[in-house]
């Protein structure tokens, strides 16, 4: 197949030996690349019961099929290993520009084994990989400056690319990630830990190596067209941060529509993800740690209107191959002590856990808290989920300024939170309590489980349920759960899935009532969006691309056209399936309940909100995830999915224990 | 004969910022060192000045442009 390099590298940190392994034409047929070949090498190298953080635990860096080959936003690379967060299956999806790296390095995926036992980072040019000392980093130096020194001590000819990790996954936090591109971070599901457990500090990257393609023309034919309608979508001038209330309230009503995703990157292109600043009013944005509803914080959210952030944004930021350009640079000298000259534009994600889920709308300080979480690689979800906790735990008493250490953590202060993040980091004082998340904090603070809003050890993403219901399926369904990132019925509606997939329902217009309620039609969309998610992850895509449509962003004639392949859209969505199968199989193996996977309560209105534009709203998420389970093939009564559907998506001898 | 040097021109009313260029340049000769025209504040890659003096016309970064809007020239490209 092309568009592959046809070979993985596996690197023994304990033996500090690597080796390659050829991967069999079959195998990128059924898993294609990315996620899809990790789930094929984790299931069959990490032996059942692997300690996370242990040398039998295997960490893998994949970039996507397409990555490389002439397509747009397909560059992004995802981290995959057991997630120490939650037991089971964890990988994270990051943009940046590390993917292109490893297929220049020569594989389609670099995989870790073992532990060394003095701290080491890998560095692969033409010649070929060598485990290098990273000592002199080690415990000194953040994620972005070991980044750039690599990149420096290691500039010949190339520029390198590298991965990086920082203090917070040394210290082993699990909601730790892996940073590159002085900020990008593949943040969930705790895998900086894992590579902070095997001694690995960086991977650098410096190969030349030619990616194949198999239809050039056809690539540039596609891409010429993505592009053009990329560049006239642009936003009308009247457009501004002071609409998008607006705009919610119309995401908010009582309707779902099939609307041409292509719409969406006017916004994506001025703001980014900042825009749900103000959207999120509709319901949409949690506050209080997930305890008021966005009534209670409407007049304090002016203050991240998504123009303030522009007007602090120096400079565009694209990761590789994206033509949309979502990011932004920020130049932020002048705020706080003016540790950090600049930093990444926080996305809305950061902007709402460290904002709305404090009360607060101190947007300096969450440019503060955006770099100080780059640099040490911490989760800023995960991170702020855990804060919100604490200010709650604080609130009702659970713990007093005797176990905070004299701090008071009071709603709205986000000093007091970058106090306490320090401390998180360092896994110090009363930071230390709260160094590995929510779930972590409860066994150390009893009778906290009320305040602690997780799905399966994860703490959730900045969407509400409440607003909308099927994001709170796909939080707990999904083998990573808690994750924002892996389906909603919003995001269903503008992909048009179904102009490629024979089985997938097409959006209607209608009323979305029936979303609180279990339908078949509601549960065979939730099983597309995963397969269709899944797919865009073995590729290399992003999320915001799927989000354009697949008739715009035409990822499945990119496949055709890069691989060599000729397979109809059914067949790739199959490929989809296979790959989310793989994944609920792998926590299956791990003793994971799929019903442990579920959201917190509070999340998903139980009790419900008594006001604002969510009140009332909770939804049979039992129901859903039942009906989930039996359309995508797995026990609808125990979400294991049954031996017929492993035969037919031909991964029973992959998936055998 | 000698071999004609050519140098990369990119037709910045179509290129979209994606990098590709840069990511594949095999000797570090591109960056994002234009500032753009249009609205949103991108900044668009072009030749460094290290890339002026280093770039081997070899042309992988015309080949990977892909909407193929880089063009090889026999001048080096104005600032
Ligand atoms: S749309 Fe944004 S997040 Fe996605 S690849 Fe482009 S710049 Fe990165
Ligand atoms: S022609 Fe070759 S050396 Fe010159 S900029 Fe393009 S890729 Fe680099
Ligand atoms: S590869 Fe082409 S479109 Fe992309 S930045 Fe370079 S010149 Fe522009």
């Amino acid at each position: 197949m092309k568009g592959v390099m046809g070979k993985i590298l596996k690197v023994n940190l304990t033996a500090r030996e690597w080796s390659e392994e050829q991967i069999d034409e079959g195998i990128y047929d059924q898993f294609l690349g990315g996620i899809g070949l990790a789930t094929y090498i984790l299931h069959r190298d990490i032996q059942k019961g692997a300690d996370p953080l242990g040398p039998e635990n295997v960490l893998g860096f994949v970039p996507g099929a397409l990555t490389g080959t002439g397509s747009f936003v397909t560059g992004r690379f995802l981290v995959t290993g057991k997630s120490p967060l939650t037991g089971g299956w964890g990988d994270s999806n990051c943009g940046g520009n590390f993917s292109p790296g490893i297929k220049q390095a020569g594989y389609d995926g670099i995989f870790f084994y073992g532990t060394s036992s003095e701290p080491v980072y890998l560095f692969i040019d033409n010649k070929g990989p060598q485990i290098l000392d990273a000592s002199e980093y080690w415990g000194t130096t953040d994620a972005v400056d070991t980044e750039q020194q690599l990149i420096e001590k290691h500039t010949l000819r190339k520029k390198p690319v590298c991965v990086t990790i920082g203090e917070a996954a040394e210290k082993l936090s699990l909601i730790s990630g892996i940073v590159n591109d002085k900020g990008r971070i593949a943040a969930r599901s705790g895998l900086g830990a894992v590579m902070g457990s095997k001694k690995l500090k960086a991977v650098v990257l410096a190969g030349s190596k030619k990616i194949p393609v198999a239809k050039p023309d056809k690539m540039k034919e596609i891409s010429t067209e993505y592009a053009n309608k990329v560049r006239v979508m642009n936003l009308p001038g009247f457009v501004k941060g002071s609409t998008f209330p607006l705009v919610g309230k119309a995401l908010g009503l009582n309707m779902r529509t099939p609307m041409n995703g292509i719409a969406m990157v006017g916004i994506f292109k001025k703001y980014g993800t900042i825009f749900a600043n103000l959207s999120g009013l509709n319901g949409d944005l949690p506050v209080k740690n997930w305890a008021l509803s966005t009534k209670h914080f409407k007049k304090k959210a002016k203050k991240t209107n998504p123009d303030l952030q522009l007007k602090k944004e120096t400079n565009k930021y694209h990761c590789s191959s994206c033509n949309i350009g979502c990011g932004g640079e920020a130049d932020i000298s002048n705020i706080g002590d003016g540790a950090f000259k600049t930093t990444h534009k926080p996305e809305y994600e950061t902007v709402a856990s460290f904002g709305s889920l404090l009360l607060s709308n101190d947007l300096d300080g969450i440019y503060y808290i955006n770099e100080i979480c780059n640099r040490a690689g911490l989760d800023t979800i995960s991170a702020g989920n855990t804060m919100a906790y604490a200010y709650e735990c604080y609130e009702k008493g659970i713990i007093t300024k005797e176990d905070t250490g004299g701090l008071e953590l009071k709603w709205g202060q986000v000093d007091t939170a970058i106090e306490v993040l320090k401390q998180m980091i360092r896994r110090e004082g009363f930071g230390a309590l709260l160094a590995d998340g929510v779930k972590a904090a409860t066994r150390k603070i009893p009778g906290s489980e009320d305040c602690a809003m997780h799905a399966g050890g994860q703490e959730p993403g900045m969407h509400d349920p409440r607003f909308e219901s099927g994001m709170g399926l796909h939080m707990s369904v999904d083998p990573t759960p808690g994750k924002h990132t892996v389906g909603a019925e919003t995001y269903y509606m503008s992909t048009a899935v179904w102009n490629y997939c024979s089985w997938a329902p097409k959006q209607k217009l209608e009323s979305k009532s029936h979303e609180q309620e279990a339908t078949h039609e509601g549960a065979w969309k939730n099983v597309a969006m995963s397969a269709m998610k899944q797919l865009v992850d073995c590729s290399g895509g992003c999320l915001f691309a799927m989000l354009t449509g697949f008739n715009n962003w035409r990822l499945f004639d990119w496949l055709n056209a890069a691989t060599g392949m000729e397979k109809s859209g059914d067949q790739l969505m199959e490929i989809g399936l296979r790959v989310q199968t793989m994944r609920q199989m792998f926590n299956i193996r791990e003793g994971i309940d799929p019903w442990k996977n579920k959201m917190a309560d509070r999340v998903i209105g139980r009790p419900p909100l008594p006001d604002g534009p969510t009140k009332g709203n909770s939804f049979d998420l039992e129901g859903q995830m039942q009906l989930y389970w039996e359309k995508i093939g797995w026990d609808r009564e125990t979400g294991v999915p049954t031996r017929e559907t492993l035969e037919k998506l031909n991964i029973l001898q992959y998936t055998e224990a | 004969m000698a071999k004609i040097k050519t140098y990369p021109h990119i037709d910045y009313k179509k290129c979209t910022a994606c990098r590709e260029c840069i990511t594949f340049c095999p000797f570090d000769c591109l960056d994002l060192v234009v500032r753009g025209k249009d609205s949103y504040g991108n900044t668009y890659p072009g030749l460094t000045e290290k890339g002026k003096k280093e770039c081997t016309s070899c042309g992988i970064c015309a080949g990977k442009c892909p909407i193929g809007v880089i063009e090889m020239k026999e001048e080096l490209p104005g600032a």
